[in-house]
């Protein structure tokens, strides 16, 4: 018909040349990355009394390769990753469940809305004392903790997906006399699926920095322990280099989430 | 100028009998009337509508803006009840969508769902009703064709544009398969010869089928063209204030039909109606 009168579907489908931009990318940073070390090793160069709470780069790669074949490390990232993760599930599941209860109606969402709010504004470090006294420093505690903070942000960022989604969509649906169940998995389940998905990824660096903070503070086995422990015993290169670890996993975490996202929901890309 | 008749007045009005009158109604509009809350008040925007429907008819609906033609269709398609009187279809009171029938809604914008697949909007109102994959893929396929997309499936509703959106959401209720389609300014996006390919298409399916259909529109020309009767909605609240029967014979086409005399005459008739009512609707407007 009119094809050619409109611009053609693979017209709009084109993407900037991804290895050029990737390559600029890694150029950058790395850049960066290097002119940041540089300027680390010179400072220990120039101020050698700065060497007593800080080790050289050398040092720190040492302390990375020995926590690499250390099994006390590599148990205290299993610790912390069993928090984080139980955290998240039951944070995620949790969460969802009472943002499809406040959409009920707004009745229920207005009436609770102020218990949220003050629950989600205690800072999550202010618990650690009550959590230590009713459970002692476990791991039951420290999931206590990292739900008790980590569920806010998943209650608010589904209960908006859910409000938000355009009864429109619904709407259509209906007067094709789709059914309920097609409705759920159709309309329902992928137009709240972004807002999940947002939901997932705040709460896992939530989780992951809640974890960390609680073991360090509070004393229960992972690696916010191991910090805490190696700066008692003054082995400072092997401090720096779990907190490096934790950094990275952080990062790595929240990219790899919002790569998920991108791939899963390409359909919202304007909106977001 | 008495604006307030119902049908039937002036030369161009004589209802036909093909094209209403002996013909079975499949849709019986009895005195409707439509009111909304709007804060606290009752706002009236629909009185004692009362039109019918016949089996493989064509009726066009027009009207100024505001009047209350998209309000009129959803309670047509069951999406909304009538405050007053009723929607009969097949003799029975339309309670909620009915089957067989679909709507091309105004919004088309908002009738993709955005995370579908062009293929999977198309066959969302074929789940579940006992219809083969095989069979689904096939009328979705047939069905982009015929508004010109073929080969449109993969492709996400944001990398359309907005013209090739509406034709998609035309191209679902074509899958659709409907007895009584009802649209709703379906045209309004697309460019001027994509439109007329679009009347075509949707006067030939018509013809050919058992089809009726119920179009909203603006354009005066259009309305002439496909109908064989137009209904003038207008007035606060709105009725019809006129309807022509459109003798121009089953077979039509862009460019002669176009060129009638009594084309003219049709196309200068509705003008002035709808001229008229939005007249009597500014005047109703003032404070
Ligand atoms: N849900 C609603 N609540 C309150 N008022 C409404 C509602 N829906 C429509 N109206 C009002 O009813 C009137 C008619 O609206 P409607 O959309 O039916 O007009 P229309 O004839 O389709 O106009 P257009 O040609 O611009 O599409 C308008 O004044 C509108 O503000
Ligand atoms: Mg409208």
């Amino acid at each position: 018909m009119s094809a050619l009168a409109e611009p053609g579907p693979e017209g709009r489908a084109v993407r900037p040349a991804p290895l050029s931009a990737w390559l600029r990318g890694v150029l950058i940073h790395g850049a960066f990355f290097l002119a940041v070390i540089g300027t680390y090793s010179l400072a220990l160069v120039l101020d050698p009394g700065l060497r007593r709470f800080l080790p050289t780069i050398g040092e720190l790669l040492q302390a990375l390769a020995g926590l690499a074949v250390d099994p006390q490390f590599w148990s205290g990232v299993g610790a912390t990753a069993k928090a984080a993760g139980l955290g998240l599930a039951i944070s995620m599941v949790g969460g969802s469940l009472v943002a499809l209860l406040l959409a009920t109606s707004t009745r229920v969402y207005d009436s609770a809305r102020f218990l949220i709010d003050f629950l989600r504004t205690i800072p999550p470090l202010a618990l650690i004392p009550v959590g230590l006294l009713l459970l002692g420093p476990t791991t039951r505690m420290e999931v206590t903790l990292i739900v008790a903070s980590a569920v806010w942000p998943v209650v608010l960022q589904v209960y908006y997906g859910i409000v938000h989604l355009d009864p429109k969509y619904l709407e259509t649906a209906r007067s094709y006399r789709v059914g309920r169940l097609l409705q759920i998995v159709f309309i329902v389940a992928p137009g709240v699926a972004p807002s999940f998905g947002t939901a997932f990824r705040l709460a896992a660096s939530m989780t992951l920095l809640l974890a960390v903070g609680t073991e360090l503070l509070a004393g229960s086995d992972g690696l916010g322990f191991l910090i805490g422990w190696y700066q008692q015993a003054r082995r400072l290169p092997e401090m720096y280099a779990t907190i490096i670890v934790v950094g990275v996993l952080g990062i790595a975490l929240n990219a790899a989430i919002r790569s998920a996202e991108r791939r899963l929901f390409a359909w919202a890309e304007e909106t977001r | 100028m008495n604006n307030t008749v119902q049908g039937r007045t002036g030369p161009a009005s004589s209802v036909s009998a093909a094209a209403s009158g002996s013909a079975v109604a499949v849709l019986d509009v009895r005195r409707m009337g439509v009111s909304f809350e709007d804060g606290g008040k009752a706002k009236e925007i629909l009185r004692d509508v009362s039109f019918r429907i016949s089996a493989k008819e064509f009726v066009c609906i027009v009207g100024p803006s505001g009047a209350g033609k998209t309000t009129l269709v959803r309670c047509l398609a069951g999406l909304s009840r009538p405050t007053s009187g009723s929607v009969l279809l097949d003799g029975e009171p339309v309670v909620g969508p009915p089957a067989r029938l679909a709507l091309v809604a105004q919004d088309y914008s908002r009738s993709l769902m955005p995370w579908l697949r062009v293929r999977d909007n198309v066959r969302l109102p074929l789940r579940g009703k006992g219809i083969s994959a095989a069979e689904q893929n096939a009328r979705v396929a047939r069905a982009l064709g015929a508004v010109g997309l073929p080969g449109a499936e993969e492709l996400y509703p944001r990398q359309l544009s907005g013209g090739m959106q509406q034709r998609v959401s035309i191209a679902r209720a074509l899958a659709y398969d409907p007895e009584i389609l009802i649209m709703d300014e379906p045209f309004a996006s697309v460019d001027a010869q994509t439109r007329a390919e679009l009347e075509d298409l949707i006067m030939q399916l018509q013809r050919a089928s058992q089809l009726s259909v119920v179009l909203i529109t603006h354009d005066i020309d259009e309305s002439v063209y496909l109908s064989d009767r137009i209904l003038v909605l207008g007035g606060r609240p709105a009725g019809i204030l006129q309807e022509y029967a459109i003798d121009l014979g089953r077979t039509r086409d862009q460019l002669e039909t176009k060129a009638l005399r009594q084309f003219a005459e049709y196309r200068s008739e509705v003008f002035r109606s709808i001229q008229a009512a939005s007249a009597m609707m500014r005047k109703d407007d003032r404070p």
